[in-house]
C-alpha cells in the first residue's frame, strides 16, 4: 500500500515536472496525462474512488481537446523532448525544486487530506456513491452547463485551427 | 464564418455573462465567465489577420490567468470558510486575489495592458462587444463582493485606473486604442464609487455602455479607425459629425450631456463621504481624458480634410448600415441627463 | 445796517456778476461779443468789490465770518462758510483787477481764436472758482475751489490741445497738482477723524495737545504741489504751453498762489508746530534757489518769466516758514501785479515777432515797441526789488525779516543768493530782448498801439508802481517788526540785488571779448564731450537742462516704470505664467507620465502578466503585513 501511494505521488510529481520543463506541446500533454492518471490514482488510495474515476473520464475528455489543440498548433517536424538541453534544464531545475519543498513542508500534512473520511479503507460500499445521485440530481443543471463548456470548447478549438495557410493560431 | 457556428458562438456569449449573473455560486459564475470567454474568442479571431491572432492569444492568456485566480481565491475561500456563495466571500486574501482577478478582467490599472492592444487588433463590431458586453459578468461579481473587498486597495486602482486612462489616451492617434483608454478611465470611476454607493457604478455602467456603443457605432459607421479618418466623417455623413461633438463631450463627462450624470452623483457621493480630495483628483484626472476627446472633436467637427472628396458628395447616397440603433444610442448619449432623477430612483 | 450783511451781499453781487455771462450762455441763442461781456462783467465786480474793501478799510473790521447750514453726516456739520478778513477782501479786488486787465488783452490776443467764448469761459469758471477758494472758510468749500483750478488749469493749458507739448504740460499740471491733493485730502480726513470739523477756525480752536504734524505736512504737501515747490515744481514751467493770458492769470493771481493761501489761512497751526515751519523755510529756499538757478540759463522768454514766479513762490513760502503770513500775502498781492504785466508784454513781445520766443532771435525791441519795453522794464525792476516799486514794499520786508530772525542760515544764503539771481535774469531779459540790434526779420513791422494791448499794460503798470505802497499802508500790523538794525542787514537785499546786476552786466563784457574760437580749438574740445572737466559747464547744463529733473521725473522713472512693466507683463505674466507654468507647465509635466503608460506596454504578454502577478503578491502580502492575525491557511 505503501508503495503504492509512494509510486503514484512520484509519478504525479514527475508528470508535473514532465509538464512544466516545457516541452513540445505533444510531450507536454502526454506529462499531463500522466500526471492526471497518477493523480487519480492517489485519489482512489485516499478514498474517492467514483470521485477519482468521473475525474479521470473527463479530464481524458479534456485531454483529447488538448492533443488536439496542440496536435493542430505545434506539428513541429523536430519535437524537442525531455533529452533536449533546453528542456533538461528545466527538469532539473523543477526537481531541485520539488525537493527543496519537500523537505521544507514535510511532516504530517497527509493525516487530513481524506476525501470521504468515514471510510478510510478500500471497501465495496463508497459515500461518494451517493454523489452520483447528487450530480444527477441537485447538479444536473450544472452538468449540463459544463458538457456545455466542452462542447463549446470544442467548438471553439476547431474554429481556430480550421484551414490551412490563413494565418491562424498555428506556429508554422 | 459558419452561421451555426456563429449562433451557437453569439448565444454562448450571451449564456456565459447570463450564467454569472443569476449564480450566487462561485463555481458556476467561474463557469459563465469562462463560458464567455471562451465563446468571444472565435468571433476574435475571424478577421485571421495575425493582428487579430495575436490579440486573441493575448486576451485568452489574461483572461483565462484572471479566470484561474478567481477559482484559485473562491476554492482557498471554501476551504477556509466552508462557503461557497459568492456574497460569503469573507476570507481577505481571497477577497484581495478575486478583487485584483477581476481588475485584471475589466482592465483596470496596473493590470489594463492588455486592453488597448487587444482592443486595437478587433474589429470594430468586436471592438464594441469587447468594450460593453465583456465588462458586465465581472462587473455582476464585483457588485456581489462590493461590501467585503478592501476599501484602501479599491480607492487606489480607482484613482490610478483614472490617471492611466487619461494619460494612455493622450499619446494615441488610433481610435480603438483612444477609447480603451477611455474604458480604462470609466472603469476607475466605477471602481471609486463602489465601496460607498454600489448602485452608481451599476448606473455608471450602464451610462458608459451607453455612450461607448455609440462612439463605436459611430466609428463604425463612418470607418474609422485612426484620427484623421475622422476629419472626412463630414462628407459621409454631416449630421452625424456635428451630433459626434455632444457624443465626445458626454464621454468626457460635460454638463449638460448624458456623461456628466455619473461623475456628477459620484462626485457628490465622495464629497458626502468626506472624500474631497480623492473627488478633486478624480475630477483633474478626468481633464485629462477631456483633452483627447476634444482633440477628437477638433479633428472632426473643426478641422477640413485638405484633400477633395473625388466622388460627389457621399452623404446623398443612402448608406446599407443599420442606423436606426446609432440614432437611438446617440440620443441617449447626449440627452439622458434631464430624467437623471428617474434614473436615480430607479437603480435606488 | 449790520457790516456781516454787507460784506456778504456784496460777496453775492460780485459772484452774480460774474456768473451773469455764464449764465447768459444758457440762452438758446448765441450771444455776439460775449467773450467783452465777460471782460466788462469782471470790471463790473472789480468796482463793486472795491465797496466792501473801503468798507473794510474805513470801519477797521478784522473778520467777519457767515455760516450757513449745508448737510449733516451723522454727527459731522458741513455748513457753507465764507470769511471775510484782510486776507480775502484785499485779494479778491487784487485778482478782479489783474483778471480785467488780462481778459481786455485776451481779447486782442485771441482775437482770431475760433472758440474764443470757450476760451472766456473758461477763464471767467476759473477766477470763479478762485474767489471760492479764498473766502472759504470751511475745507470742504476749499477744496471744491482747490479742484475747480486744477481742472480749469488742465483745461486751458491744453487749450491748443493739438499740440503735444500743451497736452503734455496739461497732464503734468494735472498729475502734479494729484500728488499735492493727496496731502489736502489726507488733512482732510484727518480733521473729520480727530476733530470731527472741517471749519477752519473750529480747527483752531478744538486743537489741544493733539499732534498737528501729520496734517501739517499733508497741507505743506498740497501747496508744494500747488505753487510748484521744490519736487513738485517741473509743472509751472511746462504750463508755459498754454496761451500768455492763460499763463498770465494762472501765474499771477489765481492758482499757483493757492497753495501759499491755503498755508496762510493755517498759519496759526503752523505758527505753533516748528517742524512745520522749518520745512517751509528750507522747502521755500531750495525752491527759490533751485528755480532762480534755472532761470538764469534760460532762453525763452517765458520760460525765464515762469521760472521767475516759481522762484517768488519759494520766496512766499519761506515767508510761511519765517512765520510772517501777512508778509507772504502781501507778496502775493504785489507779485500778482508785476509777474501779469511780465507776461502780457512777453505776450505782446512774441504775438508781434510772430510767436518768437526765443531771447536770442529777439531784440531791439525798445525801438519797436516803447511802451511794452517801457513796461517791461517796469516789471523787471519791480520784480528785482527796485525801491518805492511795489515789489520792494514787501520783498524788501521779507529779506528783512528774515536777517533780522535768528532762523537757518543756510535758507537766508539761498535766499539772498535767488534775490541776486533775479536781477541776474532779470537783465538778460531787458539786455536780450529788449535792446541791441533785432535779429530776425519781422514782417509786417510790430504795432502796440491797440486799446485792448495798451490799456491792461498801463493799467498793471500802475499796479506795479504803487499797489504795494497802497497795500503796505493799510496793513494792519499784527507784530511789532524790529525796528533797528544794522544798516548793512537793511540794505542786503538791494545790495545782492546790485552785486547780480553789477556780475551780470561784468560777465556780458567779459563774454564780448572772448576770442573767436577757431576750429582747431574746436576739434580739441570735441575729444571731451563729456562735460565733466569743466565746473562751468556742469553747472550751465544743469540751470540750462532744469537741474535735469525733467529728466529724471519724467523720463526716467517712467521709462523704469514701463520698462518693468514690460517685463512683468512679458515675462512675467506672458511668458511665465500664461506659457511656461500653465500651458507649456501642464504640457511637461503630463508628457513624461503620458510617455510611461504608453511605453510600459510593449505588446508583451509577459508585461501583462508580470505586472498582474506582481500587484497580487505586493497587495497580499501588504495586507498579511498589516493585518498579523490574519487566518491564512488554517
Amino acid at each position: 500500500m505503501v508503495y503504492l501511494v509512494f509510486l503514484f505521488l512520484l509519478g504525479l510529481v514527475l508528470g508535473l515536472i514532465a509538464v512544466a520543463s516545457n516541452p513540445a506541446p505533444f510531450f507536454g500533454a502526454f506529462g499531463l496525462v500522466v500526471a492526471a492518471a497518477f493523480g487519480c490514482g492517489i485519489l482512489v488510495v485516499y478514498g474517492g474512488s467514483f470521485l477519482s474515476l468521473i475525474l479521470f473520464l473527463i479530464y481524458l475528455g479534456g485531454m483529447m481537446v488538448v492533443f488536439a489543440y496542440s496536435a493542430a498548433l505545434a506539428a513541429e517536424p523536430y519535437p524537442e523532448t525531455w533529452g533536449a538541453w533546453s528542456v533538461l534544464v528545466y527538469v532539473i531545475v523543477s526537481v531541485i525544486g520539488v525537493l527543496g519543498a519537500g523537505y521544507w513542508f514535510v511532516g504530517e500534512w497527509d493525516k487530513f487530506m481524506w476525501v470521504a473520511e468515514e471510510f478510510m479503507e478500500l471497501g465495496v460500499l463508497r459515500g461518494d456513491f451517493s454523489g452520483v445521485a447528487l450530480v444527477y440530481d441537485l447538479g444536473g443543471g450544472m452538468l449540463i452547463v459544463c458538457g456545455w463548456v466542452l462542447l463549446l470548447t470544442l467548438f471553439v478549438v476547431l474554429e481556430l485551427i480550421r484551414g490551412m495557410g490563413r494565418g491562424c493560431l498555428r506556429a508554422i | 464564418m459558419n452561421p451555426y457556428v456563429l449562433m451557437i458562438l453569439i448565444s454562448s456569449l450571451g449564456i456565459g455573462t447570463t450564467l454569472t449573473f443569476m449564480s450566487s455560486h462561485w463555481l458556476l459564475a467561474w463557469m459563465g465567465l469562462e463560458i464567455n470567454t471562451l465563446a468571444i474568442i472565435p468571433l476574435m479571431a475571424q478577421q485571421h489577420h495575425p493582428r487579430a491572432v495575436e490579440a486573441t492569444t493575448k486576451y485568452f492568456l489574461t483572461q483565462a490567468t484572471a479566470a484561474a485566480m478567481i477559482l484559485f481565491a473562491s476554492t482557498t475561500n471554501a476551504w477556509m470558510t466552508g462557503e461557497w456563495n459568492i456574497q460569503q466571500l469573507s476570507h481577505s486574501p481571497s477577497t484581495t486575489l478575486v478583487t485584483f482577478a477581476l481588475a485584471l478582467k475589466i482592465g483596470l490599472a496596473p493590470m489594463h495592458f492588455w486592453m488597448p492592444e487587444v482592443m486595437q487588433g478587433l474589429d470594430l463590431t468586436t471592438g464594441l462587444i469587447m468594450a460593453t458586453w465583456q465588462k458586465l459578468a465581472p462587473f455582476a461579481i464585483i457588485y456581489q463582493i462590493s461590501s467585503t473587498t478592501n476599501p484602501t486597495l479599491l480607492t487606489t486602482l480607482g484613482i490610478l485606473s483614472t490617471l492611466v486612462g487619461g494619460w494612455g489616451g493622450l499619446n494615441q492617434t488610433q481610435l480603438r486604442k483612444i477609447l480603451a483608454y477611455s474604458s480604462i478611465a470609466h472603469m476607475g470611476w466605477m471602481i471609486i464609487i463602489l465601496q460607498f454607493m454600489p448602485k452608481l457604478t451599476l448606473l455608471n455602467l450602464m451610462i458608459y455602455i451607453i455612450m461607448t456603443s455609440a462612439m463605436f457605432m459611430m466609428f463604425k459607421y463612418n470607418n474609422a479607425t485612426k484620427i484623421n479618418y475622422l476629419t472626412l466623417t463630414w462628407s459621409k455623413s454631416p449630421v452625424l459629425a456635428t451630433l459626434t461633438m455632444p457624443m465626445l463631450l458626454s464621454l468626457g463627462g460635460l454638463p449638460p450631456l448624458t456623461g456628466f450624470m455619473p461623475k456628477w452623483l459620484i462626485l457628490q457621493e465622495l464629497t458626502k463621504q468626506n472624500l474631497a480630495i480623492t473627488a478633486s483628483i478624480m475630477a483633474l484626472a478626468t481633464l485629462l481624458s477631456l483633452f483627447f476627446y476634444l482633440r477628437l472633436c477638433y479633428a472632426m467637427t473643426l478641422t477640413l480634410s485638405p484633400n477633395t472628396t473625388n466622388t460627389s458628395s457621399t452623404w446623398r447616397i443612402k448608406s446599407p448600415q443599420m442606423t436606426m440603433p446609432l440614432a437611438t444610442i446617440s440620443t441617449l448619449t447626449i440627452m439622458l441627463l434631464p430624467i437623471t432623477p428617474t434614473i436615480f430612483s430607479l437603480i435606488m | 445796517m449790520h457790516l456781516a450783511t454787507m460784506f456778504n451781499s456784496n460777496l453775492a453781487v460780485i459772484l452774480l456778476i460774474l456768473a451773469t455771462p455764464l449764465l447768459m450762455t444758457l440762452t438758446p441763442s448765441p450771444l455776439k461779443n460775449w467773450a467783452i461781456r465777460v471782460k466788462t462783467a469782471i470790471q463790473t465786480a472789480f468796482f463793486a468789490s472795491l465797496f466792501q474793501l473801503s468798507l473794510f478799510l474805513t470801519q477797521g473790521l478784522h473778520t467777519t465770518t457767515t455760516s450757513w447750514h449745508w448737510m449733516k453726516i451723522s454727527t459731522f456739520n458741513i455748513s457753507l462758510s465764507f470769511k471775510f478778513d484782510f486776507y480775502s477782501i484785499i485779494f479778491i479786488p487784487v485778482a478782479l483787477y489783474v483778471s480785467w486787465s488780462i481778459l481786455e488783452f485776451a481779447l486782442w490776443y485771441m482775437h482770431a481764436d475760433p472758440r474764443m467764448d470757450q476760451f472766456f469761459k473758461y477763464l471767467l469758471v476759473f477766477l470763479i472758482t478762485m474767489i471760492i477758494l479764498v473766502t472759504a472758510n470751511n475745507l470742504y468749500q476749499l477744496f471744491i475751489g482747490w479742484e475747480g483750478v486744477s481742472i480749469m488749469s488742465f483745461l486751458l493749458i491744453s487749450w491748443w490741445y493739438g499740440r503735444a507739448d500743451a497736452n503734455t504740460a496739461a497732464l503734468q499740471a494735472v498729475i502734479y497738482n494729484r500728488v499735492g491733493d493727496i496731502g489736502l485730502i489726507l488733512s482732510m480726513t484727518w480733521f473729520v477723524m480727530n476733530l470731527n470739523t472741517w471749519e477752519i477756525e473750529q480747527t483752531f480752536s478744538f486743537l489741544n495737545d493733539t499732534p498737528t504734524t501729520l496734517p501739517l505736512l499733508g497741507l505743506i504737501l498740497a501747496a508744494t504741489g500747488k505753487s510748484a515747490q521744490f519736487g513738485l515744481h517741473p509743472w509751472l514751467t511746462a504750463a508755459m504751453e498754454g496761451p500768455t493770458p492763460v499763463s498770465a492769470l494762472l501765474h499771477s493771481s489765481t492758482m499757483v498762489v493757492a497753495g501759499i493761501f491755503l498755508l496762510i489761512r493755517f498759519h496759526p497751526l503752523i505758527a505753533q508746530n516748528p517742524t512745520a515751519l522749518t520745512i517751509c523755510l528750507c522747502l521755500g529756499a531750495l525752491s527759490t534757489m533751485f528755480a532762480a538757478t534755472c532761470a538764469l540759463t534760460q532762453n525763452d522768454l517765458k520760460k525765464i518769466v515762469a521760472f521767475s514766479t516759481s522762484s517768488q513762490l519759494g520766496l512766499m513760502m519761506v515767508t510761511i516758514g519765517l512765520n510772517q503770513p501777512q508778509l507772504a500775502f502781501l507778496h502775493i498781492c504785489t507779485h500778482a501785479f508785476f509777474k501779469a504785466m511780465l507776461f502780457l508784454c512777453s505776450g505782446s513781445i512774441i504775438h508781434d515777432f510772430k510767436d518768437e520766443q526765443d531771447i536770442r532771435k529777439l531784440g531791439h525791441v525798445h525801438a519797436l515797441l516803447p511802451f511794452t519795453s517801457a513796461c517791461m522794464v517796469v516789471g523787471s525792476l519791480a520784480l528785482t526789488g527796485m525801491p518805492f516799486l511795489s515789489g520792494f514794499f514787501s520783498k524788501d520786508a521779507i529779506i528783512e525779516a528774515m536777517n533780522t530772525s535768528y532762523l537757518n542760515a543756510w535758507a537766508l544764503t539761498l535766499t539772498l543768493l535767488a534775490t541776486s539771481f533775479t536781477a541776474v535774469y532779470n537783465f538778460r531779459i531787458t539786455f536780450y530782448a529788449l535792446m541791441n540790434f533785432p535779429r530776425c526779420i519781422f514782417l509786417p513791422p510790430p504795432k502796440e498801439d491797440y486799446s485792448p494791448v495798451r490799456n491792461p499794460i498801463k493799467r498793471l503798470a500802475w499796479g506795479s508802481i504803487l499797489a504795494g505802497f497802497l497795500i503796505t499802508l493799510n496793513c494792519p500790523k499784527t507784530e511789532t517788526p524790529i525796528l533797528t538794525m544794522p544798516m548793512t542787514l537793511k540794505l542786503s537785499a538791494l545790495l545782492v540785488t546790485i552785486l547780480g546786476l553789477l556780475s551780470a552786466m561784468w560777465l556780458k563784457t567779459l563774454m564780448n571779448k572772448l576770442p573767436n574760437k577757431s576750429p582747431a580749438s574746436n576739434t580739441m574740445t570735441q575729444k571731451s564731450k563729456i562735460p565733466m572737466d569743466n565746473p562751468a559747464k556742469i553747472i550751465f547744463n544743469f540751470s540750462n537742462l532744469t537741474g535735469y529733473i525733467p529728466t529724471i521725473m519724467h523720463r526716467m522713472a517712467p521709462k523704469a516704470n514701463l520698462t518693468m512693466g514690460q517685463l512683468m507683463a512679458t515675462q512675467l505674466m506672458d511668458q511665465t505664467w500664461l506659457e511656461i507654468s500653465l500651458p507649456k507647465g501642464i504640457t511637461s509635466s503630463q508628457l513624461p507620465l503620458t510617455k510611461l503608460t504608453s511605453d510600459i506596454p510593449r505588446g508583451m504578454v509577459m508585461t501583462y502578466l508580470t505586472t498582474f502577478i506582481f500587484t497580487t503578491l505586493l497587495s497580499t502580502l501588504l495586507l498579511i503585513l498589516t493585518q498579523p492575525d490574519l487566518p491564512i491557511l488554517t
